[in-house]
């Protein structure tokens, strides 16, 4: 965006900007979404912990694994469990329909003890003003 | 989403700006025709908009290029990707 246009440049940016540019260094540019972009962005979640720039020559082993991913040509997606594994992605819904032991409940008991929970509910706050 | 490598003389910076609370950095990645890791670059920028960040961050890039990279790996051109 800023390379077509140059007034979009913030004004505190836009001296250290044209000197950039100016330097007869030929560009090619394109936009391109986070997915693709794996290594980057945990290299900058990293500069939130630095103080100034910091060029490192040797590859960290925070973007390692997904460095080689690029290399290797795999593939990098958002939600990767859902498009390999898509019976993942029903996990959460096996663990809100289980009990404390882990044990799957079905739908009839789930919707009785709903029910149940109707019926004791407005007992509950009764009682005392009966008593 | 595959990262691409650029063509033969070419060189491929993918750059990045984030924001935590108010304050941003921003980050950057150089790499050859063959997935080659050349050098990276990471930028705590203080307090900043999530643009200033991109853009400082295409600015650190070019300028470490420049200042290291050029000299160092002998390419002529740099290729910056947000």
């Amino acid at each position: 965006m800023i390379f077509k246009n140059g007034a979009l440049v913030p004004i505190s940016l836009w001296n250290r900007w044209h000197n950039t540019i100016h330097l007869g260094v030929q560009i090619i540019y394109s936009h391109i979404f986070w997915e693709g972009n794996c290594c980057v962005d945990k290299l900058t979640n990293m500069g939130h912990s630095l103080q100034g720039p910091v060029w490192l020559t040797e590859l960290l082993s925070v973007v390692r694994v997904d460095f080689f991913r690029g290399r290797f040509g795999w593939p990098n997606y958002r939600f990767p469990y859902m498009v390999f594994f898509p019976f993942l992605s029903y996990f959460p819904r096996v663990l809100a329909n289980s009990n404390q032991q882990g044990q799957l409940l079905s739908p009839k008991f789930i919707e009785a003890e709903k029910a149940s929970a109707d019926i004791s509910a407005p007992t509950v706050s009764i009682m005392p003003q009966g008593v | 989403m595959f990262w691409k490598p650029p063509t033969s003389p070419w060189l491929k910076v993918n750059s990045d700006g984030s924001i935590v609370g108010s304050h941003a950095a921003c980050g950057g990645i150089f790499r050859d025709h063959l997935g080659t890791f050349l050098g990276s670059l990471s930028c705590n920028i203080g307090i900043a908009s999530v643009f200033d960040s991109e853009v400082l961050g295409y600015i650190l890039a070019l300028e470490i290029w420049l200042i290291m990279g050029g000299v160092t790996f002998g390419w002529k051109v740099i290729q910056p990707v947000l």
